[in-house]
C-alpha cells in the first residue's frame, strides 16, 4: 500500500490520497495519469491490467486500486 | 395521420424529429397508451413492439440491417460465454502454469469471434456510409496520377440511426469478450436494448450494463414518471423551436449560399450555429431522456453543461459524453495498454518523466480516437479536419500543461481564482466555436475560406442592407431563452436538480412556470407560417 | 385509483386554464385588418375579403398557377361576371379549405373553383395539425407576430376591418416569356398517380363544405407542361367522378386554346404569363356564359367599383405591354 501511495505521489503530487475517494471522478488523475500509473503498477507489481480494468471504480481511491492488484496478481 | 399510411413502412421519417408533431401527439402518446393498457408482465414486450414499429416506420426494409445486427451480436456473444464455460472446465484442477496455456488458447479463440462481430459491423457501416467517400477520393488519386480509371461512386440506403445502435452493438460483444457482462441469451432483451425506440435515432450510445436490464424489468408508468418526463420534453422543445430552429435561417444562409460575408458576420454565424448545435442535440436528448423517463427508465446523460468546461479536453468529457465514452473504454485505453504502448511508456517515463513519459502512447491512441471521431460524424474531410483539431488542441494542453504550471508559480497567478478559471472557459469557448465552423462549412475548402475571412476581414458590414433572415426580435428571444438556460445550467452545476425543487413549490408557482413555457414555444417558436420544420442535426451521423 | 382521478382532474384542469390562455392570446395575435401591415399574411389573396356582401359570382382558389393564369378583371370587363383569385405561391390544400371558410362567411358564390396542382402537392401530418390547430385557435398561425404587435391588438373591444383591395382581384401580371420544351407534354398514359388520402380527405371536406354552402364546386388544371401530365390528369379525374364534380382539364385541349409554349410562360411552362393567362381567362368567360347561371352585373350601380379596378388594370398593362398587346 505504501508503495503504492509512493507511486500516485511520483505521478501527481499533491492529492491525499489516503483519503481522497474520488480520484477519478474529481479529475485528480487524468488519463496521461493512468497511463503512466498502469505502467508502473505492472513493472512494480508484476500483473497484466487490461483495459476493461479501467474504470472509474477501479481506480477511484488507493485502497481500490490496491483491491484491484491484489485480483489481478490471483489470477 | 390515417392508418393507411402507418402501414406504409419507411414513410415516417419525420419522426426522427422528437419535436415533430407526429411524434408529440402521435407516436408518444399511443406508445404511453398502449404501454399503460399492457399488463405488467408483458410490458416489455410492448416497448419491444413500440421500438420496432417505429424503426420500421423511419427506415423501411431498412430494418433488416438491425436483424442483421442483434441476431449477429446475439449468437455471436453466446459463443464467447460458451467458450468461457468450456475455458473454466479445462483449467479446472490444472496448476498455474498450464491455467495460463489453456486461457491463451482460449483467448485466441475468443478474439476471433469478436474480430468476427467488429468486421461485421465496421464492415457493414464502410460500405454504407463511407464506400461513396473512399472510392471519390480513389478517384481523384488515379486522376491527378494520370490512371484512365474511374471508379462508379456507389449509392446505398443507410438506415437512420446506424450510427448509433451499431456502436452500442460493438459496445456489446468487447464487453461480453472482457468479461464485464455476460452474453444474454435472451434475444427480446437484447434486442430491446439495442432498438429502443427513442434511443435508436440519436443516442445516447448506452451500455448493455445501463439500460438493458432497466428496459426489461418495465415498470408501471406513475405520475411523477409522467409528468417529469413531459417536463423534460417540454424543455428540450423550448430548446429546439425557440433556440435552435430561429438561429437555423441565418446559420444556413452564411454557410450555404455563395454570398460572401464578412468576417465579423462569419463569426458570429459560427457562434450561432455552436448554440443551433447544442440547443439542436441535448434538445433531442431532453426528448429521449424525458421519453424514456415516462417509462420509468433512467437514461445516462449525453451532455453535462459542455460551455462550463475549463479545457477542451474537460468539454469533451461533458459534450456528447456517450461518444467519448465509448472511444475512451474502446480505443483509448486498449491503444494506451497494448504491450507494445506499454512498453514505450515504462522506457520513456524513466527518461522524460511523468508528465512527458505517457504522451507519446497517449498522443498514438489520442489520435485513434480523434481520426475516429471525426469519420464517426460524416465521410468528408472537413469531419476529419475536425477531429484532427481537437486532437492537436487536447495535444498542445498536454504538452502545455507543465509548462504554464512553471509560469503561473513563477508569476505568482493563482490557477484557482474565478478570473483564470473565467478565462480558460472563455477560451475554451472560443476554441469550440472555431472548431464547429469547420464541422459546419460544406466541406473543407470551405471552412477554410470562411476561417480565413473571419481572421482577415474585419470590415463591418451596413446591418440595415444584409439579409440574413434573422432580425432583432429573433435575437433578443433566443437571448431570453439562453438566460433561462444559463440559469438551469447554473443550478444543475451545483447539483441542484430544478425539477424537484420546483416540485416542492405550490401549485399556482409550478403552473405558472409551465404556462410560461408552453406560451414561449407557442408564442416564440419557430414553426407554422414560413416555417420549415428543420431535421435534427444528429440524426444523420 | 382515487389518485388516478385526481391527477386525471388536475391535466384536465391544467388543459382547461391554457386553452383559455391561448384563446385570449389568439384574440391579441389575430390581425386586426388584411393589411400585410396589420400582420396579415398572402395580403393579395386575402383582399377577397373586403368584398362587399355576397358580390362574388366565382371564386378561384389554388396555387400559384391561379394567380399567373386567370384575370378576374377580363371576366368582368368581358362578361359582367366578379370573381376573385384566392391563390398563394405553394398553397397546401388546408390552406385553400381555410380560404373557403374565411370567404364563404360573407360570399355566396355560385362556384367555387378548384386548381388542381395542389392536389398533388405533399401536406404533412405535421403542416395539417397546425392548419387546422390555426383554425380553432389563430394564435398558432399568426403567432409570430408577437415581434409586430400593436397596441390595438390589445383592445378587447377591436372590430376587425378588412380594409385592403386589390385592385387586380388577386391576379399577379408577369409580362415576359421563356419558351417551355413541350415534347413530352402530356404524353397519353392509362396510368394513374394516386393523390395521397390526406389530400383526399381535405379535397373531401371542401366539396362538403360547399355542398353546405349551396355553391357548386368545379376542378380546374390550367395548362402547365412542367406541372401537369395525363397520370395526374386521371388521378384527379378518378377523384371528380367519385365526388361528382366536373373536372375541366386544360391540359388536354392546350392546341384548342392556341396555347404557343414558345410564348405564353413565364417560367418555361410552370406558369401562364399574360399572353396565356388571357387566353384561359377567355375560354373560362366563354365557359361561363355557356352555363348561362350568371347575370351580368354590368349596370349594377352596387358594382361600380369593379368598373374603377379595371380602368386601374389597364393602366397598369399600359405600362408594361404595347397596346397591340392588351387592346381588343
Amino acid at each position: 500500500m505504501e508503495r503504492l501511495i509512493e507511486i500516485l505521489e511520483d505521478i501527481q503530487p499533491d492529492v491525499d490520497y489516503k483519503n481522497c475517494e474520488d480520484l477519478i471522478d474529481a479529475h485528480h488523475l487524468d488519463s496521461l495519469a493512468i497511463i503512466s500509473l498502469i505502467a508502473e503498477l505492472e513493472d512494480e507489481f508484476d500483473v497484466t491490467i487490461p483495459a476493461v480494468e479501467i474504470i472509474p471504480d477501479n481506480f477511484n481511491s488507493a485502497e481500490r486500486i490496491m483491491k484491484m492488484i491484489e485480483r489481478l496478481q490471483e489470477d | 395521420m390515417t392508418l393507411e399510411s402507418l402501414l406504409l413502412a419507411g414513410k415516417g421519417k419525420s419522426l426522427t424529429s422528437f419535436f415533430s408533431l407526429s411524434y408529440l401527439l402521435v407516436v408518444l402518446p399511443f406508445s404511453v397508451g398502449l404501454y399503460a393498457i399492457t399488463p405488467k408482465k408483458w410490458k416489455k414486450y410492448s416497448l419491444l413492439f413500440l421500438s420496432y414499429l417505429f424503426f420500421w416506420l423511419i427506415s423501411g426494409s431498412l430494418i433488416v440491417y438491425l436483424f442483421i445486427t442483434t441476431l449477429s451480436i446475439h449468437y455471436l456473444a453466446i459463443w464467447i460465454d460458451r467458450l468461457n464455460g468450456q475455458q473454466k472446465l479445462a483449467a479446472a484442477g490444472l496448476g498455474k502454469d498450464e491455467r495460463k496455456i489453456v486461457k491463451q488458447e482460449f483467448l485466441t479463440k475468443k478474439r476471433m469471434i469478436v474480430f468476427l462481430g467488429v468486421v461485421i459491423h465496421i464492415g457493414m457501416i464502410l460500405v454504407l456510409k463511407y464506400s461513396a467517400f473512399f472510392t471519390t477520393n480513389i478517384n481523384t488519386i488515379f486522376k491527378t496520377f494520370g490512371i484512365g480509371i474511374t471508379l462508379q461512386i456507389p449509392k446505398y440506403l443507410m438506415p437512420i440511426g446506424i450510427s448509433f445502435f451499431t456502436m452500442q452493438a460493438l459496445s456489446y460483444i468487447i464487453d461480453v469478450y472482457r468479461g464485464v457482462i455476460k452474453a444474454d441469451d435472451n434475444l427480446g432483451r437484447l434486442a430491446l436494448f439495442i432498438s429502443f425506440f427513442p434511443q435508436i435515432v440519436e443516442g445516447p450510445i448506452c451500455r448493455y450494463s445501463q439500460t438493458a436490464d432497466q428496459l426489461w424489468n418495465a415498470k408501471q408508468i406513475t405520475y411523477k414518471n409522467l409528468s417529469y418526463g413531459a417536463q423534460r420534453i417540454l424543455y428540450g422543445a423550448l430548446k429546439k423551436y425557440v433556440v435552435a430552429d430561429r438561429l437555423n435561417l441565418l446559420v444556413k444562409n452564411v454557410f450555404d449560399q455563395k454570398q460572401e460575408y464578412s468576417g465579423p458576420i462569419v463569426a458570429f454565424a459560427a457562434i450561432c450555429y455552436t448554440i443551433q448545435l447544442y440547443m439542436d442535440f441535448s434538445g433531442s436528448m431532453d426528448a429521449v431522456t424525458g421519453t424514456a423517463q415516462i417509462f420509468g427508465i433512467t437514461m445516462p446523460e449525453n451532455f453535462a453543461r459542455p460551455f462550463f468546461s475549463k479545457t477542451i479536453s474537460e468539454f469533451w468529457q461533458r459534450w456528447h459524453i456517450s461518444l467519448g465514452a465509448w472511444f475512451r473504454d474502446y480505443i483509448f485505453y486498449p491503444v494506451t495498454t497494448s504491450k507494445r504502448m506499454k512498453k514505450i511508456t515504462s522506457a520513456s517515463r524513466k527518461k522524460i518523466g511523468n508528465h512527458y513519459g505517457p504522451l507519446l502512447a497517449g498522443s498514438v491512441a489520442l489520435f485513434c480516437v480523434w481520426f475516429s471521431n471525426g469519420l464517426w460524424h460524416g465521410s468528408a474531410w472537413s469531419y476529419i479536419f475536425f477531429g484532427m483539431y481537437h486532437f492537436v488542441l487536447i495535444l498542445t494542453g498536454n504538452m502545455m500543461g507543465p509548462i504554464v504550471k512553471k509560469f503561473n508559480a513563477k508569476f505568482h497567478i493563482n490557477p484557482q481564482s474565478a478570473i483564470y478559471k473565467g478565462l480558460q472557459i472563455f477560451r475554451t469557448v472560443i476554441l469550440v466555436i472555431i472548431g464547429e465552423l469547420f464541422f459546419r462549412a460544406k466541406g473543407l475548402k470551405a471552412g477554410l475560406k470562411l476561417f480565413k475571412k473571419m481572421v482577415t476581414d474585419f470590415s463591418l458590414p451596413d446591418l440595415s442592407k444584409l439579409e440574413l433572415g434573422i432580425d432583432k426580435y429573433d435575437l433578443i428571444i433566443v437571448a431570453v431563452v439562453l438566460a433561462i438556460i444559463l440559469f438551469v445550467s447554473i443550478l444543475n452545476e451545483k447539483g441542484i436538480c430544478v425539477r424537484d425543487s420546483l416540485s416542492k413549490k405550490p401549485t399556482a408557482v409550478r403552473w405558472l412556470v409551465f404556462y410560461g413555457l408552453i406560451l414561449l414555444i407557442i408564442v416564440c417558436g419557430a414553426y407554422g407560417f414560413g416555417y420549415k420544420p428543420v431535421d435534427p442535426i444528429y440524426a444523420k451521423f | 385509483m382515487k389518485s388516478f382521478f385526481k391527477h386525471a382532474l388536475r391535466i384536465l384542469i391544467f388543459s382547461l386554464i391554457l386553452f383559455i390562455i391561448l384563446f385570449v392570446l389568439s384574440g391579441i395575435m389575430t390581425p386586426k385588418s388584411n393589411n400585410k401591415d396589420d400582420g396579415m399574411y398572402d395580403e393579395l389573396a386575402n383582399g377577397v375579403l373586403s368584398e362587399p356582401e355576397n358580390t362574388l359570382d366565382v371564386l378561384f382558389i389554388g396555387d400559384s398557377e391561379v394567380y399567373s393564369g386567370i384575370m378576374p378583371i377580363k371576366l368582368w370587363k368581358y362578361h359582367g361576371i366578379t370573381s376573385y383569385d384566392c391563390s398563394t405561391s405553394g398553397q397546401q390544400l388546408a390552406y385553400s379549405l381555410e380560404f373557403l371558410h374565411n370567404t364563404l362567411i360573407s360570399q355566396s358564390p355560385k362556384l367555387v373553383i378548384m386548381e388542381t396542382n395542389a392536389f398533388y402537392r405533399k401536406l404533412s401530418f405535421d403542416d395539417s395539425i397546425i392548419y387546422k390547430a390555426g383554425m380553432i385557435l389563430p394564435v398558432f398561425k399568426y403567432h409570430d407576430r408577437w415581434k409586430h404587435l400593436h397596441l390595438n391588438d390589445f383592445n378587447i373591444n377591436a372590430e376587425i376591418e378588412y380594409n385592403y383591395n386589390d385592385t387586380n382581384k388577386g391576379y399577379k401580371f408577369v409580362g415576359k416569356a421563356n419558351p417551355a420544351d413541350d415534347s413530352k407534354y402530356m404524353t397519353a398514359s392509362k396510368n394513374v398517380k394516386e393523390i395521397t388520402s390526406r389530400n383526399k380527405s381535405y379535397i373531401k371536406d371542401i366539396k362538403k363544405f360547399c355542398d353546405q354552402n349551396d355553391t357548386e364546386l368545379v376542378f380546374l388544371s390550367t395548362p402547365s407542361t412542367k406541372n401537369w401530365n395525363y397520370e395526374k390528369h386521371n388521378g384527379v379525374q378518378e377523384l371528380a367522378d367519385e365526388l361528382g364534380v366536373k373536372f375541366i382539364d386544360m391540359n388536354t385541349f392546350a392546341d384548342d386554346l392556341e396555347i404557343d409554349w414558345s410564348k405564353d410562360t413565364y417560367d418555361q411552362g410552370d406558369h401562364m404569363n399574360y399572353y396565356g393567362a388571357t387566353k384561359v381567362t377567355n375560354y373560362l368567360g366563354d365557359y361561363f356564359e355557356e352555363l348561362g347561371i350568371f347575370t351580368s352585373h354590368k349596370d349594377d350601380k352596387k358594382y361600380s367599383s369593379w368598373d374603377e379596378s379595371t380602368k386601374k388594370f389597364y393602366e397598369m398593362l399600359a405600362r408594361h405591354l404595347d397596346p397591340k398587346d392588351y387592346e381588343d
